[in-house]
């Protein structure tokens, strides 16, 4: 099947890349992840993302930044060190022109995670594009904020099920005065032992990263202080200090581990060196953080799947194991809240889901809750039933507005606000077609 | 009053011992830290483990009885307000600190541990809990998780939602779940983040494993008077474009230093325009440095007097006084509101001078304590209700925070919409958005029966007519678009 490509270049282009097609959709960015997770569907439609591009604004004094979310990270990187500033991410790919909406979708981390999180923790803001084209906003441009619901964060890991990315806000850190690394030759062992010590330690690594056969221990600070933390490391450890081009190398080398991984796993941080150990495979492992990638066969990665879900921990595939395992190792506890989560932005399952296996496939267990209900709660009572309005109304109004040219830069129907927010207890007693969602729970 | 059916089975969940029916009781549970907003429960119930929470659950799911679980009740925006009818669900009896583990540097807790507990339980292997709103002392951190509370060090270690890994959370249907794993990689999107600062809407937290810091080598806590609240704003400004992320920078301006004075004798100066509280922590090496930086940039802005904390006991007292002030203003005003509202920080001298006049137009004075780092502003709207000012009061309060949406902020940083700023969402979010959010919502709780009316605005809690539809303000500005 040949699918169109719709390039939106910006909010209103998004929106009508949904509401003016048919059939399944694929969000694509730059591709640098297209192969994780496993197979993406087939798809009718396949939304390019990366023409949402560009600094929209930007004010360093604030430190947050605002861009389309098909902007490579690196090109962020590099607006924003003219200002001192940078934004705390590594992950391998964006070397190789990841999106900033890329990142966050496949929830990608780098060794700077020990330091300052994934993107998830980077993210105070974002606008959406639902699978009806409505677009939606969420956080703001400020750090501090509990306003509403946290989307962005249903957004980290969603690799495209649940919506577009079309804005993202990202709040930024000064570009440290010194980096340091110091690298020591050890087995995993000894990079174990030497992991808790440093940890013990004062001198508050923002990398700590195990590369196949070296450890790799990053520090950043002020140029004296970081001179002085790395050098007690280096005692501490017996490695040795990297000059700038030698750290450059050793962290391209660990860059191309992950590059080349088949599978990232995470767990708790003390079990980590077993499940490592079961494989002896080529890998880059955060020790402190307890996220490690590994390249080995792809015939063998169902076997990395059971070992990390033995000791309750998470794994799934990436690029290069190709088709040959399971995405994923187990499924996540809340399986049903991500299905209904799916059920109320995508009722149409527009929106490729391929990615999770076969999670959206087929309802969740049933809970014991719903076991012990009462008949009224069963589906006799359409109790999602108000919701079928909101998608008559709130939905269908950005549908129309998007349609029609004349209306789509008015204020939505104020009327509308009455109608869709009104869901009290005691007034679940409308129709509609999600009165069949209940059956599926 | 709930039916016989009802009341057994909430009974039949918890054990008789563990449910408060009498009327004079259930009044202590009828408002949270804001106190305005009153409704007595049908009834209480202190769940003593997650089982407990599940049944109970089940048991208002079943007989479609809306629930509101609360914490200490330290929230300042009507969040764990109860509902008419309703039950509350106290976690007040789930104070267990399950496991400290000092290896994986992680602590499993009941959501009634308190958030000072957590460090004071993780101290003797050298870690800690870095979340510290002002309340840390009661308040808990299953509430902390409702507001993603952030406090004074946020700016430097983020908020709630950076340092809770996983949590065990009863869903509005009674079904338990686990969100979020033992890192941070996670099996798909991160409802664990969805769930953390949604007010207490979409679940009952029950079992929270959080992350531990190492203690800081070093802490250095400076205070510093300054001639006006703008120089003290430049000094927040230089700090920033010196690539300095100060652990704190809190910033008080006159009338709280005077409440605060008056309560604690922090030994800050009474007369002085503003002051402020800069912290820095981390390795030695890196922060003796910085900390010269700070005091030179201090200087640069015409500081009037500078005192550096030489002892832990005299950095205690100078957080004492930051942190009293906002019980403080009561000594100096019959009546007050706390306000929590955000703007981008190069808006506050702008901000500031808007408040002061909007205090002004309203005949009220305005106390300002906010933290500083990240815009974060916490008006003190001052007034005597005897002398019929509340109204004006309330009307000056909703208008500060509007003010800061109107400046590209959020309308609460820290305190949350709850109850108190349902009706003032539409200000910030419009209708795709917070119908969107509506949809999320209704993934978790299709019956609606958790923590209803809150967060969200509704007819019945706003009016019915809704608002003339006004553009955002980035709108205007044309940083972003509505279709």
């Amino acid at each position: 099947m040949t699918a169109t490509i719709v390039t939106p270049t910006d909010l209103r282009s998004a929106c009508e890349a949904f509401t003016e097609s048919r059939g399944k959709v694929r969000i694509q960015g730059a591709g640098t992840a297209s192969a994780w997770a496993g197979a993406a569907d087939a798809a009718d439609v396949v939304v390019d993302a990366t023409a949402l591009t560009g600094i929209r604004t930007y004010n360093p004094a604030d430190m947050t930044v605002s861009v389309g979310a098909g902007t490579p990270l690196a090109q962020l990187h590099d607006e924003a060190a003219r200002h001192g500033q940078r934004i705390a991410f590594d992950g391998a790919r964006v070397r190789r022109g990841a999106t900033v909406g890329g990142l966050i979708a496949t929830a990608d981390s780098g060794p700077l995670a020990l330091g300052f999180g994934s993107m998830r923790d980077l993210v105070i803001g974002a606008t959406v594009v639902l699978a009806d084209g409505t677009p939606a906003r969420t956080g703001g441009h400020v750090i501090k904020n509990v306003a509403g619901y946290d989307l962005a964060k249903l957004m980290h890991g969603s690799y495209g099920t649940y919506g577009l990315l079309t804005e993202v806000v990202l709040r930024l850190h000064p570009t440290p005065e010194a980096q340091r690394t110091v690298a020591l030759d050890c087995t995993l062992a000894d990079a174990t032992g030497h992991t808790r010590s440093l940890l013990a330690a004062a001198q508050e690594p923002v990398s700590l990263e195990w590369a196949d056969g070296t450890l790799l221990v990053r520090i950043e600070g002020t140029a004296d202080g970081t001179e002085t933390r790395t050098r007690s490391l280096a005692t501490l450890t017996g490695g040795r200090v990297l000059a700038d081009d030698e750290a450059a190398d050793a962290w391209e080398r660990h860059a191309r581990l992950v590059d080349d991984a088949t599978v990232r796993i995470g767990c708790r941080p003390s079990r980590l060196p077993g499940v490592l150990d079961r494989f002896g495979a080529p890998a880059a492992a955060g020790l402190a953080t307890g996220v490690a990638t590994l390249s080995l066969p792809a015939d063998r990665v169902d076997q990395v799947h059971d070992a990390v879900t033995d000791v309750g921990g998470t794994s799934v595939t990436r690029g290069a194991a190709g088709s040959q395992a399971r995405p994923w190792g187990q499924q996540p506890s809340a399986l049903r809240v991500l299905q209904a989560v799916k059920r109320e932005l995508d009722p149409a399952r527009r929106l490729d889901s391929g990615r999770f296996g076969s999670w959206f496939d087929s309802p969740a267990a049933t809970s014991e809750a719903d076991v012990d209900a009462v008949p009224e709660s069963s589906a006799t009572t359409p109790a999602t039933g108000p919701l079928a309005h909101e998608r008559a109304m709130g939905r269908g109004s950005a549908d129309t507005a998007l349609t029609d040219g004349a209306s789509a830069a008015s204020p939505p129907d104020p009327t509308l606000r009455t109608t869709s927010l009104t869901r009290t207890p005691t007034d679940s007693g409308g129709e509609g077609p999600t009165g069949t969602e209940q059956e599926d729970s | 009053m709930l039916d016989r059916a009802a009341h057994d089975a909430l009974v039949a969940a918890v054990g008789s011992e563990n449910v408060i029916s009498d009327p004079v009781q259930l009044r202590s549970y009828e408002c949270d830290g804001l106190t305005g907003f009153r409704q007595t429960p049908s009834l209480v119930v202190l769940p003593r483990s997650t089982e407990d929470v599940a049944q109970a659950v089940r048991a208002c799911h079943r007989h479609r009885l809306p629930f509101v679980a609360r914490g200490a009740g330290t929230g300042l925006s009507g969040g764990a307000m109860p509902v008419a009818d309703g039950v509350v669900i106290s976690l007040q009896r789930m104070r267990e600190i399950v496991d400290i583990d000092p290896v994986d540097r992680r602590a499993v807790l009941q959501p009634g541990v308190t958030n000072l507990d957590i460090t004071k339980a993780a101290a003797a292997h050298g870690l800690y809990y870095a979340p510290d709103p002002s309340s840390q002392q009661v308040c808990t951190i299953g509430g902390n998780i409702a507001e993603n509370s952030g406090g004074a060090h946020c700016l430097k270690y983020g908020f709630t939602t950076n340092h809770v890994l996983s949590m065990t959370v009863v869903l509005p249907d009674g079904e338990v779940v686990t969100l979020g794993e033992d890192t941070d990689e996670q099996l798909g999107p991160d409802l664990r983040g969805v769930v953390i600062g949604s007010e207490g809407t979409l679940g009952i937290v029950c079992e929270i494993t959080v992350r531990l810091l190492r203690v800081p080598e070093t802490v250095r806590t400076l205070l510093a008077d300054f001639p006006s609240v703008t120089a003290a704003g430049e000094v927040v400004s230089d700090l920033v474009a010196a690539g300095i992320i100060p652990a704190a920078v809190e910033m008080m301006d006159n009338l709280a230093i005077q409440a605060a004075e008056k309560a604690v004798g922090a030994g800050y100066t009474l007369t002085t325009p503003a002051a402020l509280v800069v912290e820095l922590d981390g390795p030695a090496s890196e922060c003796e440095r910085q900390f010269d930086q700070v005091r030179t940039i201090c200087e640069r802005h015409g500081c009037t007097r500078l005192h550096i904390a030489e002892t832990a006991a005299e950095r205690a007292k100078i957080w004492k006084g930051r942190k009293a002030a906002f019980a403080a203003v009561g000594r100096i005003s019959p009546d007050y509101i706390v306000q929590d509202g955000v703007v981008p920080r190069t808006r506050l001298a702008e901000v500031l001078s808007r408040i002061e006049e909007m205090g002004r137009d309203a005949g009220l004075r305005v106390a300002n304590v906010f933290h500083a780092g990240d815009g974060n502003l916490h008006p003190l709207v001052l007034f005597d209700e005897d002398a019929g000012e509340m109204e004006r009061a309330e009307q000056l309060s909703t208008d500060i925070a509007e003010l800061c949406v109107e400046l590209g902020g959020s309308l609460s940083g820290e305190h949350g919409i709850g109850t108190d700023k349902a009706c003032s969402m539409p200000r910030m979010f419009g209708e795709a958005d917070l119908s969107t959010m509506d949809s999320v919502r209704a993934a978790f709780d299709p019956q609606r029966l958790c923590n209803p009316g809150k967060l969200l605005p509704t007819p019945r809690l706003c009016g019915e007519k809704p608002g003339r539809y006004r553009p955002h303000p980035l709108e205007e500005a044309g940083v972003i678009e509505r279709l």
